[in-house]
């Protein structure tokens, strides 16, 4: 049978998909027939006109648009250099961000695993007045297009940090792994704890009104998550301007010395967050000044 | 200028033509707001939904690389505007409540009048999900493609006629009984 279920089968006479022979079993069936006579009804209703909107409004949003964006050349001139980042490094940051997506999940709410958040020694407060400086920067520029984005040649670039401290998701995810292993997100973690996953810093995203501030005020009382806050607002940031679904999961991790922000966006909800999701996309970006270093689907990263 | 292809208006939209880009936004704003209205449900929040998608089009216009069509980078940016815009209003569209009214049956009359009569079909798209509600309206309304959907939502195509054929389902059983949950119904988005 193609079909699994009798709504796949009804969809499929709908759309004229089905044999003749699907057809006929279908107007046989008393039961069924009624229901594609309901389908159809609904499907014309959805299919239904709206009234358009006045010239007026149409005008008045369309200007706005216009003059509220961003002057392209500013974007077009940030994105240019983006395009200079090695794709090596990029590519270690997809696996470590591959297995920090996952650890964020697995060990999101137990406080004898690994904790996503990176050391201590780079406080939230500092780090999160780069970000703040580097919003006033770009908010500068802004006002100025044709001001260069004075970006240094070396960042994004692998760097020794001596700031950096014990770096828990390098013990459970070798560096050595590549993208073309087929690593699973789950490889090289500890089994998952038998204690139940608590999600709530990353649900919350979900039923809020406004989608970072519950985020950053439980990272914020979280010390340990120090870098997850400053994550969900760099990683926020760029969600937004790309129109990416929401945040739904948020967290860090050291490459080379070098602290990446690393995010999941998607339309799922916490809770069903898996590698499996086709429409989960991941966000990776540089602690340090916010650059987006990577951007893809959460598939397409593992293969 | 009206005239022209949607990627020559891309490409002098992006090379700082602000006649380019009105000409685009005011070619794609009718679907724009069709798609959101269905969305969301009621005209304020179309409204406003529209307008954070033709703000977001401008902006990411630099960025659009032109490896999928123009259009179906739109209907993406168009989508998640609306899918923003529920989780911003925390709130669906308000049903709208028959008031004396018994479930249909195919027995009294056709199910088209009766629909046509006391249901709104806003309340009935509001009592899916939102994800059910995107595929549904991008096919349905839009008249899109599968695969089109599939690129615009980032699923496969598999999963769009799944979500399809279940969001068919339960408009129908809305539509025959209000009151009727058949499990693809709506979280509060």
């Amino acid at each position: 049978m193609r079909f699994e279920t009798d709504e796949e089968l009804l969809s499929a006479v709908l759309e004229g998909e089905a044999s003749p022979e699907e057809v006929q079993r279908v107007r046989r069936d008393p039961a069924l027939s009624r229901r594609l006579d309901a389908l159809q009804t609904a499907r014309d209703l959805v299919a239904e006109p709206v009234d358009p909107l006045s010239p007026t409004e149409a005008d008045r949003i369309i200007s706005t648009a216009m003059t509220t964006a961003e002057p392209a050349e500013l974007t077009e001139r940030r994105d240019r250099w983006l395009h200079k980042i090695p794709i090596g490094w990029v590519a270690a940051a997809a696996v470590v961000a591959v297995v920090a997506i996952a650890a964020a999940v697995v060990f999101g709410g137990s406080e004898d695993q690994a904790p996503v958040a990176g050391p201590e020694t780079d406080t939230p407060s500092r780090a999160e007045d780069r970000i703040e400086d580097r919003s006033a920067e770009l908010d500068s520029q802004a006002e100025d297009p044709l001001s260069d984005l004075d970006v240094p040649a070396d960042a994004g670039q692998p760097e020794s940090s001596d700031a950096a401290g014990p770096d828990t998701m390098t013990e459970t995810a070798p560096l050595s792994a590549s993208p073309a292993s087929g690593l699973s997100p789950w490889s090289g973690l500890h089994p998952p704890s038998s204690e139940p996953i608590d999600l709530g810093y990353l649900a919350e995203v979900e039923v809020s009104d406004e989608l970072t501030r519950p985020v950053i005020e439980r990272f914020e009382s979280t010390t340990a998550r120090g870098h997850d806050r400053v994550a969900g607002q760099c990683l926020e940031s760029h969600r937004e301007a790309s129109v990416l679904p929401p945040l739904v999961g948020v967290g860090t991790a050291t490459v080379g010395g070098t602290e990446v922000a690393v995010g999941a966006v998607g339309h799922a909800p916490p809770e069903h967050f898996s590698a499996e999701r086709d429409d989960t996309r991941l966000l990776v970006a540089s602690l340090d000044d916010c650059t987006l270093l990577l951007t893809g689907p959460f598939e397409m990263l593992l293969r | 200028m009206d005239g022209a292809d949607d990627a020559s208006l891309v490409e002098a939209a992006r090379s700082g033509d602000r006649q380019a880009l009105e000409a685009l936004l005011r070619r794609h704003q009718p679907r724009v707001y069709a798609l959101c209205r269905r969305m969301t449900g009621n005209d304020a929040d179309a409204l406003d939904a529209t307008q954070e998608a033709l703000i977001s089009i401008t902006r990411g216009l630099p960025r659009f690389d032109g490896r999928s069509a123009f259009t179906t980078w739109l209907h993406r940016v168009a989508t998640n505007a609306c899918l923003d815009e529920l989780r911003r209003r925390g709130r669906r569209p308000e049903p709208v409540e028959p008031d004396g009214v018994r479930p249909l049956t195919t027995a009294d009359r056709s199910i088209d009048e009766a629909v046509a009569d006391r249901i709104s079909i806003d309340s009935a798209l509001g009592s899916l999900s939102p994800d059910h509600r995107a595929v549904i309206v991008l096919r349905d309304h839009l008249g899109m493609e599968y695969g089109e959907i599939a690129r615009v939502l980032d699923l496969r195509v598999g999963t769009v006629k799944s979500r399809i054929a279940r969001a068919r389902a339960a408009l129908a059983s809305y539509l025959g009984n209000p009151s009727a949950d058949d499990g693809v119904q709506g979280s509060a988005p």
